[in-house]
């Protein structure tokens, strides 16, 4: 699992323990992830319940992020620490594919359940601080899933690459499945570098652009008519319906369950409160 | 001294049981100096009138023993009436005794009456204590004994005075220090009392702490997700209704009993009583042996047994249910029972009957039991019925069978994933797995997974001793065919830990043009 590679922060490992800063509103959470890293050899920064808490002066090795968070939260939280040059862990219990996926896109280098007990986080962290990745058995499901469903039309994982999200998704951990298959450390990190690239660019591909999204704001969220929206935006009517069909075709890629009848508007409106744009 | 009585609260047990000491010293002493006055009755020829001194001698013992008598009786500090008398007897015992003697020899015979008065200083200075009052009857004494002995006046009397002052003053000292004592003993245990209680309190206070972090934690992370989503005008899907329903059993869960929350609780509880975990090899035979109720029902399925597909619906939903029971759930167990009929009938109305649609019941069933399930559920398409039945009717026991024996697990990962032509299924645990060695390979377990070896299945299991169990099913079975899933899947594992239990090599019935790895 441990995952070293030349990539990572230069931190003198013989010197200087494992930083970690756990970012997390439930303090039964805090509390026992706390006590795991710490007897871990870990060093731990005072928890931050809300991103804003966490001191923007800190520069620990991992941040464990909560994806449903007071304040700033899920992917946004995320592309702020990435913003701030943290690597981040990303955790939750309750987040749906779309939102760990989300998380993986604004550049989490890994994610694992809540519900997980804590020594799982141990290795996680461990392999996010020297630079590598961690995949979870829900995770590679969910990458799997994702690749299945959305197949990029070019630079998709290979074979290789999906059999290893299969082996993890089956329970095996990563460094079984390397001795069962003979790779090295450095093939194996390769492989999840391309496989959390091409869940980025899954994602972007499935997400709305700017003027998507205050196409969204304003017809999805404020309930503005289209003619109303296209004042606002200074471009014509059918402008913004074209906008609003890309929005919704996109929106229908990336939820299998919604009803493939939803009017524009209303997945506009639904995905714009899910993504937080209100 | 007086205002320790007076002092505010109840009297406490052990300032009573102090001043009860107290008054009993008191008593000793006026019954043991009783004894003083029979010694001038030794001197009979040299009394003056000896009949005064045999009284004299009646009365003390007579006093004494009365005085000692009820001082002993006594609840609490000493009387002050009971003292008051003492010194009024000890005046007329002195003005009456020295009677006894001729005059110049007042001070040498009847000299025994002082150390019998002298405890009455005492009692004076126990019971009354400093004040008006006190110096008053000691003066009291002084002041009889000097009348009573006075023509005899000599140096002694100076010392007979001391005597009746110190013993006051040494009565009070001894008196307020004992008072002091309990005072602080009393103080210090009502002290460890409050204490105590409040430890109490707070331990109270912790667990309904623990119990509302466990609601709010439950009702955070399983309800909240979901009112937020319909709250926000989210589309209800499949995925919202079962979470919907796996929150709401929570929420009935935690409103009988918040403890219950405790995933493995759940089991351990009762798994540890009834069903230990298997410890010895003659156990792991034999409990892969009780799924042969499971077997049963599997094998003549394939044959059209229980049949149709709403049938094994529904003997998955009542399997469940039972699962439910065995681990004790109590009252849990009936309120479950009717949600899972909704269940059933809710799957049925959604036309929930493809494969897909029974693992994720399959799953649902489990997670709700509380098992830490990370499933993957992928399968385009549908198998012929058959296939179906005995895939999902194996996954079903080999969850059950980590629920049953696999101890503390941490995740169990049910990867299943395919499409009409070829189904991979894998349940994965990290639990205490067995030891293939010393395990014999059949029994219930073959028996169990012949209903997909009759349909060109295969079951592969692999355990390891600490390090879990890994059960593998593949339909169609056939590891040289292009329609196996690629190599990677088909762990290398030694022979001795492989055991192979169903090595069917039956051909496919259907032929699989697309490898289960592209179901694309």
């Amino acid at each position: 699992m441990t995952l070293t590679h030349q990539n990572g922060r230069n931190r003198d490992e013989a010197s200087r323990p494992v930083s970690v800063a756990i970012v997390e509103d439930h303090p039964i959470t805090t509390e026992s992830l706390a006590a795991r890293f710490a007897g871990a050899g870990f060093s731990v920064l005072a928890p931050a319940p809300r991103l804003e808490d966490l001191d923007p002066a800190a520069t620990p090795d991992v941040v464990v992020c909560d994806l449903h968070l007071p304040g700033l939260s899920g992917a946004a939280a995320v592309t702020e620490l990435h913003g701030r040059g943290l690597l981040v862990l990303a955790t939750s219990g309750v987040a749906t594919p779309d939102e760990v996926l989300d998380a993986i896109a604004a550049r989490a280098r890994g994610f694992v359940d809540k519900a997980a007990p804590s020594h799982q986080f141990v290795p996680a962290v461990t392999a996010v601080a020297a630079g590598g990745y961690h995949i979870s058995t829900r995770l590679a499901g969910f990458l799997l899933e994702d690749s299945l469903r959305r197949p990029l039309s070019r630079d998709e994982i290979d074979t290789t690459e999906r059999d290893l999200l299969r082996g993890l998704a089956q329970g095996d951990l990563l460094d079984e499945l390397c001795a069962e298959w003979d790779l090295t450390p450095p093939a194996a990190h390769r492989h999840l570098t391309r496989i959390f690239d091409a869940a980025r660019r899954r994602r972007r591909l499935h997400r709305p652009s700017p003027r998507e999204a205050e196409v969204m704001i304003l017809v999805g969220c404020r309930r503005l008519t289209y003619r109303e929206a296209a004042r606002e935006m200074h471009i014509s009517e059918s402008v913004v319906a074209d906008y609003l069909r890309t929005v919704r075709a996109k929106y229908l890629a990336s939820h299998p369950d919604a009803p493939p009848s939803i009017a524009p508007s209303s997945a506009a409106g639904q995905w714009a409160r899910e993504l937080g744009f209100s | 001294m007086t205002g320790l009585v007076a002092s505010a609260g109840p009297p406490r047990a052990v300032v009573m049981r102090t001043e009860q000491r107290l008054a009993r010293m008191v008593g000793y002493a006026r019954a043991a100096c009783a004894s003083f006055v029979l010694i001038p009755l030794f001197d009979w020829s040299g009394l003056r009138h000896a009949w005064i001194a045999v009284l004299v001698a009646v009365a003390a013992l007579a006093e004494g023993a009365c005085f000692a008598w009820r001082a002993w009786h006594r609840v609490g500090r000493l009387s002050r009436r009971l003292v008051l008398a003492d010194v009024l007897f000890c005046v007329a015992l002195m003005a009456v005794g020295s009677r006894a003697a001729w005059p110049h020899e007042r001070n040498r015979i009847m000299t025994e009456l002082v150390p019998f008065s002298l405890v009455s200083s005492a009692g004076v200075g126990i019971a009354v204590g400093l004040g008006f009052a006190g110096v008053l009857l000691v003066v009291a004494l002084m002041a009889t004994w000097s009348l009573a002995v006075l023509p005899d006046i000599t140096l002694k009397l100076g010392s007979d005075l001391l005597g009746f002052a110190l013993w006051y003053v040494v009565a009070m000292l001894i008196a307020a220090e004992l008072r002091r004592l309990s005072k602080a003993t009393a103080d210090a245990q009502d002290e460890a009392a409050a204490a105590s209680d409040r430890a109490v309190a707070q331990e109270r206070e912790a667990e309904s702490l623990r119990q509302r972090e466990i609601t709010h934690r439950e009702i955070h992370d399983y309800l909240l997700p979901i009112v937020d989503h319909v709250a926000g005008g989210g589309a209800p899907s499949a995925a919202l209704v079962r979470e919907a329903r796996r929150g709401a059993q929570r929420a009935r869960r935690i409103i009988m009993d918040p403890r219950g929350l405790e995933p493995r609780v759940l089991h351990d509880g009762h798994t540890l009583a009834n069903d230990r975990p298997r410890p010895t090899a003659a156990d792991a035979a034999g409990s892969p042996g009780g799924m042969g109720s499971a077997g049963g029902a599997g094998g003549p399925g394939g044959a059209g047994g229980p049949g149709g597909l709403s049938g094994a619906g529904g003997t998955g939903r009542a399997r469940g249910t039972d699962g439910v029971g065995e681990v004790g759930w109590k009252a849990a167990a009936d309120q479950t029972r009717p949600q899972q009929g909704v269940d059933s009938s809710a799957a049925q109305d959604e036309g929930e009957f493809g494969i897909e649609a029974m693992m994720s019941a399959v799953v649902d069933t489990f997670t709700d039991e509380g098992l830490a399930l990370v499933p993957f559920v992928r399968i385009a398409g549908e198998p012929p019925e058959p296939v179906r039945e005995a895939l999902v009717a194996m996954t079903r026991e080999a969850l059950r069978n980590v629920v049953r024996h696999a101890g503390q697990v941490d995740e169990v990962s049910l990867f299943a994933e395919g499409d009409a032509e070829a189904i991979l299924v894998v349940v994965r645990d990290r639990g205490v797995g067995f030891d293939p060695a010393t395990v014999r390979p059949g029994g219930g377990l073959a028996g169990s997974y012949r209903a997909l070896e009759r349909h060109g299945g295969r079951v592969d299991v692999t355990a390891r001793p600490g390090r879990g169990v890994k059960v593998t099913m593949r339909w169609p079975a056939h590891p040289d065919d292009a329609a196996a899933p690629p190599p990677p899947l088909q762990p290398a594992a030694p022979p001795a830990l492989t055991p192979q239990l169903a090595p069917i090599s039956q051909p496919a019935p259907i032929p699989s043009p697309a490898p289960p790895g592209e179901p694309m």
